[in-house]
């Protein structure tokens, strides 16, 4: 009796015949800056010192402790006129890294979310526009809670949940520092 | 003054050598400014996250089951009922290593019946979002629980029973597989071939197919499977289903009676979880057919304790959790499930097999999950069994993952 049929190794075969396609990083930080803020001139960089003090407010404010000594910001520019804050930040997806950037409007509240770099195999579906979309204008002192305000993506439950807290962390920088400036 | 005196003396003053030099300098002052900007940008940008690719981490999860039955008859038992631990490790932005090691119940020794088994190693090349090729043994995409199975993400102390008996989680094969996106909807595929099912194996009347599961070690593989799996997913939403399909007779490699049988089995599910407005809702639907049973009837008529071989096997649940009371990291959820079991098996008078009426089972599970962290949860819950009373527990459990 034939053991398995031939014609499935080459169905398998066919479909993974190696196509050009691009890396784990789907954006650089220039194309981050330009899809988040795309009238802007430029963008000055505003780095912020997270020393131990700020660390403990933010967390304080927040609940989610920084674990980096500076957090990449930079104002988006048109003219003198700022449009905003672009922050570059990193969460653990489920173990691995997962890069991203939080573009606020100047007076706080969330323009967009957009995934850098995802290199875990599964639990992609945070780079759906769709649940980045739920980010949209809030604010520090919102929930932002997975499976409250944030709706969980079954299968990326950790990647989903660090991002949002992410998300509340840079919040609470804005408030603390960034709408200083 | 007339107008046009004022223009002309406008253009004088805005035309002398003074004022272009000024109006330059400002220029070559603000080009200046927009480099230094830009510069400072890209010192800013090298010292962001280190965006470099290789890397190795480090994970566990593990679970504290107590279990007390009604029946004083069945030994209520506390176990270490998991402990397991994996490492990834990333060779470049592309080809990555994933394994999980599990330890049930405490201590694996020849006295003991604990095991130390490995429930995934593999190897994962991403080609693009939409084609990933993985090789090695890894967790077949059936049902929600395989794939997903830390204790802080399902419900009730034990996992439920459709997707023990009926889907033998946790269940992995050894094989190749080709995953990825299909466009950017949400939409996951997942086909392979692996190793699959040794109905000479088949040692337990209760669990369908799950005994002749050969989990990587030595399998069989006279007989090899295909699987495919199709799973939707936004915010809030999964749907989803699964097929596998392949013989396990295995040319009689473990049970010379079945030399020259198919015995043939396909699997497959459907499943959905829907999250909405403080409510946890899942439901799923799995069957299972086993060609060939009268001949795997020569394999579990000599067991130790003889029975009649499967030759279908189709379970449901649906369950139902709510969200009372969340604050910060605490989060408790009571919730219900409902399951049914159905195995129908190969009765044969000649060989003395018959049906097992604890194969038809209803299940009612009400209890509550407890987060005292996303990532660390404490259980309790009530099992009721239909058919075999005698499974009537209380169960209180510890599960974590990170």
């Amino acid at each position: 009796m034939p053991a398995f049929d031939a014609r499935c190794w080459v169905a398998v075969a066919a479909v993974c015949v190696p196509i050009p396609a691009h890396a784990t990083q789907y954006l650089s930080i220039e194309q981050a800056q330009r899809l988040l803020f795309p009238q802007a001139e430029r963008f000055v960089a505003s780095p912020v010192r997270l020393s131990a003090e700020l660390r403990s407010r933010i967390a304080a404010e927040s609940g989610v402790t920084s674990r980096r000594d500076e957090q990449p910001v930079w104002k988006a520019m048109r003219g003198d006129a700022a449009l905003g804050f672009l922050v570059l930040d990193e969460v653990i997806g489920k173990h691995e890294l997962i890069t991203y950037a939080v573009a606020l409007e100047t007076n706080g509240s969330v323009r967009g979310v957009e995934i850098l770099d995802y290199r875990e195999s599964r639990g992609g579906e945070v780079r759906d526009a769709r649940w980045r979309a739920q980010f949209l204008g809030k604010r520090a002192g919102d929930t932002l809670r997975i499976d409250q305000d944030i709706q969980n993506l079954s299968g990326a439950t950790l990647s989903s949940r660090h991002i949002t807290d992410g998300v509340r962390r840079i919040l609470a920088l804005h408030k603390l520092v960034l709408s200083g400036r | 003054m007339s107008s046009k005196l004022v223009v002309a003396l406008t253009a004088i003053v805005c035309s002398s050598p003074l004022q272009l030099y000024a109006q330059s300098v400002e220029q070559r002052i603000d080009r200046l400014q927009r480099e230094i900007d830009r510069l400072k940008g890209e010192v800013s940008a090298l010292r962001a996250p280190e965006r470099g690719s290789e890397a190795t981490s480090f994970f566990g999860y593990g679970e504290f089951n107590y279990n007390r039955f009604r029946d004083s008859e069945r030994t209520s038992k506390a176990d270490l009922r998991r402990f397991v631990f994996g490492f990834g490790h990333r060779f470049n932005d592309r080809l990555s290593f994933n394994s999980e090691v599990e330890l049930e119940h405490a201590i694996a020794s020849a006295e003991d019946s604990g095991e130390i088994e490995l429930e995934q190693a593999y190897l994962d090349y991403r080609f693009s979002d939409a084609i990933n090729a993985k090789g090695g043994l890894f967790l077949i995409p059936l049902g929600i629980l395989n794939l997903t199975h830390e204790p802080p993400t399902y419900y009730g102390v034990e996992r439920n029973e459709v997707e023990t008996r009926i889907i033998p989680t946790t269940w992995r094969e050894l094989g190749f597989g080709v995953h990825g996106l299909l466009g950017t909807q949400g939409l996951r595929y997942d086909v392979g071939v692996t190793t699959g099912f040794n109905a000479g194996k088949l040692d337990d009347p209760n669990t369908g197919i799950r005994s002749s599961h050969q989990e990587g070690a030595q399998a069989d593989a006279r007989d090899l499977s295909v699987y495919g799996a199709l799973n939707y997913q936004r915010p809030g939403l999964l749907v989803g289903g699964g097929v596998f399909t392949g013989n396990t007779g295995q040319n009689g490699q473990a049970d010379a009676a079945l030399r020259g049988v198919n015995a043939r089995l396909t699997l497959w599910d459907v499943h959905a979880k829907y999250l909405i407005a403080g409510w946890d809702l899942q439901a799923l639907y799995a069957k299972g057919t086993l060609g060939d049973a009268d001949r795997v009837n020569a394999v579990t008529s000599a067991a130790a304790t003889p029975f009649a071989a499967p030759k279908s096997m189709k379970g449901w649940y649906g369950q139902a959790a709510y969200h009372v009371y969340r604050r910060g990291d605490l989060d408790i959820a009571p919730f219900a499930r409902v399951e049914r079991i159905d195995i129908q098996q190969q009765e044969d008078a000649a060989l003395g097999v018959f049906q097992d009426p604890n194969n038809q089972e209803r299940i009612r599970t009400f209890g509550v999950n407890f987060y005292v962290h996303p990532q660390v949860v404490v259980k309790a819950d009530l099992q009721r069994y239909s058919t075999d009373h005698t499974k009537d527990r209380l169960n209180f459990g510890l599960g974590y993952m990170f």
